[in-house]
């Protein structure tokens, strides 16, 4: 069980480079923030349960969190507050100057047009559910009458969008944290 | 420590703030689950072992349950923001059983600081609300997790009244006793939320996967005139008396088949008498006694059917206003306006002027609106001061990317309000009672800036 007096010490270490890998990921300050927030209440929860002393094994561990994290934020369009919740803990709000900051360090500006791009190459109609899944937070039954589609098509098609989109990402950041 | 992000500071603060309390320290000490209060924990685990093998609480229902740590208090506000009072919770007279059994489930009310009246649901052990750790909840402990006295949402922030932050917590209906009686026709408040976990939790991150581990339900206060509830379920119409003065009813059903998705939407009987604007709920038939006399509302909000009633309540009708309607004595308003603006684009306006009524309670409120523009009324928007100020008190309105829509051109009008709805309130002409417009400005886009898009 790792020692409960290394938690605050783990965070100084691991925060930055969290947050950093999830704002390349999100290409929001304010989003990675709060994502970084929920992975450490995360970690702080399942901190008893750490049988290692490693800290390449614990910076593993910890990433696997944050993944976790931006996958349900990516699926759901919103991000889920559960530790943080559990905790009473308060999301940390950004001052415009250090969101400017975050993204500025993450290089955020730089992937923006190649996102762009990105979107551009879905087709219309994923374009358009994606748009109504994660931008509107619309549920499924909801995209679908607006399309004038079945349920598990609106899905399929959501679906698509984000895995292409996460093959961006992931080919644009490659092994980057 | 030095960051070179602020904001990871202030995290720190709030995670140490968790990581050193003496008190939970000594609990993780001892390992998770928390030591339950009213047993010793030699018998908790094999007990929370056969809930969670079992998938079923039915050992729930005969006491057996133990109790686990309180459902977390919402981070600190400032009573002028409105906060749960402790002393006014009131667990109401009302047990529903659960489809699936187990412990049942019930309803109490909290008063907030500004006056207004919240409705909170969750299961019942030994007398006290509180949610289950089945099902992703409290990490699967098996345990009852009382709501603490005052307690009306357990997420971060949760706990002003400002609607959509309620709208996210365990508490999503609150009704104004201020102002408005309590014993009025016109105070009552219903809802539906469907998708909700078994557990009771926020249907957030614990989203169950199938159906049947979910459930609708209907609840609301409808005022002391409020005699009985009829409901549907499946083909069947079911009828049940409500809690004698507040008119306090629960449904709680099976999540509908093929449902994927927790929400919540306002239910008929929220203006009475002669119907609310609900749009959600189980309830066909409210039926209201006054003065002797014996009326009924019937209306499906499922299928949007008029339901046949024997004697129907006389309709609600406009209220009348209370004073004529007059600009004159207003004091002027020296309204500034700031704005945000982040890579040449404006993200928002911040509106700030002396308050020239204070605000003592959620019966008022100052309200900045502006017109959509073009054939869609694309734009429109509306912010809200909702905590109490005294008077010459400085009042901020942030209304969010006030040029996103493409129509809206450089110069953005909006109008500067104050709500009231106490009964001798003053209006300006043409409006509703308790309306006054205190200002009309416009928000001017700076050359060579631009209008930022709304995220949506």
């Amino acid at each position: 069980m790792a020692d409960p007096d290394g938690f605050v010490p783990f965070y100084q270490a691991e925060a930055e480079a969290v947050l950093m890998f999830l704002t390349r990921r999100t290409l929001d300050g304010e989003v990675a923030l709060e994502l970084t927030a929920e992975t450490f209440a995360q970690a702080w929860l399942g901190w008893p349960r750490v049988r290692t002393d490693s800290a390449e094994e614990m910076r593993a561990w910890l990433f696997t969190i944050a993944r976790r994290q931006l996958g349900r934020y990516l699926r759901r369009g919103h991000v889920q507050r559960i530790a943080l919740r559990r905790l009473g803990l308060r999301t940390p709000v950004a001052h415009e100057d250090d969101l400017a900051a975050i993204e500025a360090a993450a290089g955020v500006e730089a992937v923006r047009p190649e996102l762009a791009a990105e979107l551009k190459r879905l087709t219309a109609d994923q374009r358009v559910a994606l748009q109504l899944r994660v931008i509107e937070e619309m549920p499924y039954e909801e995209v679908a009458a607006r399309l004038g589609i079945s349920e598990p098509t609106a899905r399929a098609r959501v679906s698509r969008a984000l895995r292409a989109m996460q093959h961006s990402l992931a080919a644009t950041w490659g092994g980057v944290r | 420590m030095t960051y070179r992000f602020r904001a990871l500071e202030t995290f720190e603060s709030e995670l140490r703030r968790v990581v050193e309390e003496p008190s939970k320290r000594a609990r993780r000490r001892r390992g998770w689950p928390p030591t339950p209060r009213r047993a010793g924990w030699g018998l908790a685990v094999p007990v929370a072992g056969v809930l969670l093998a079992g998938g079923t609480l039915a050992l729930a229902a005969t006491g057996v349950i133990l109790t686990g740590s309180s459902v977390p208090a919402a981070a600190p506000v400032a009573p002028s923001e409105g906060i749960g009072d402790p002393v006014s919770s009131r667990l109401l007279p009302l047990q529903v059983r659960d489809p699936g059994g187990g412990l049942p489930w019930g309803m109490r009310i909290v008063e907030t600081s500004r006056g207004l009246v919240c409705a909170q649901v969750g299961r019942i052990d030994n007398g006290q609300l509180g949610e289950l750790g089945i099902d992703g909840a409290f990490n699967d402990d098996g345990l009852f997790h009382p709501f603490p006295p005052g307690v009306v949402q357990s997420f971060p922030g949760g706990s002003t009244e400002d609607g959509t932050e309620i709208e996210g917590g365990t508490c999503i209906l609150a009704g104004n006793t201020v102002g408005s009686s309590r014993t009025a026709w016109g105070s009552a408040v219903a809802a539906e939320r469907w998708g909700v976990d078994q557990n009771a939790t926020s249907s957030r991150g614990h989203l169950s996967a199938t159906t049947s581990q979910r459930r609708d339900i209907s609840y609301g206060l409808l005022g002391p005139h409020a005699v009985r509830v009829s409901y549907r379920e499946g083909s069947s119409v079911h009828t049940e008396t409500v809690v004698p003065g507040f008119g306090a009813y629960l449904i709680v059903q099976p999540a509908a088949a093929g449902s994927d998705h927790e929400g919540s939407g306002e239910a008929p009987g929220t203006q009475t008498p002669g119907e609310g604007p609900g749009t959600v709920g189980a309830v066909t038939t409210i039926t209201y006694a006054k003065n002797g006399t014996i009326c009924e509302n019937g209306y499906d909000a499922r299928n949007g059917a008029t339901v046949p009633i024997a004697n129907a309540c006389p309709p609600a009708g406009a209220p009348a206003p209370p004073v004529h309607g007059t600009q004159a004595g207003l004091p002027r308003l020296h309204p500034m306006i700031h704005l945000e603006v982040r890579a040449g684009r404006v993200t928002a306006a911040e509106i700030s002027f002396a308050a020239p009524f204070p605000v003592r309670s959620a019966a008022q409120d100052y309200y900045l609106w502006s017109k959509g523009c073009g054939t869609r009324d694309e734009g429109a928007a509306a912010a809200v001061f909702n905590h109490d100020v005294l008077k010459g008190g400085i009042v901020r309105l942030v209304l969010k990317y006030p040029f996103a829509a493409r129509c809206s051109g450089a110069a953005r009008p909006v109008e500067i309000l104050f709500d009231s709805s106490a009964a001798d309130a003053r209006r300006s002409p043409g409006r509703p009672p308790g309306q006054l417009v205190l200002a009309n400005a416009t928000i001017r886009l700076p050359r060579g800036d631009k209008g930022a898009d709304a995220p949506h």
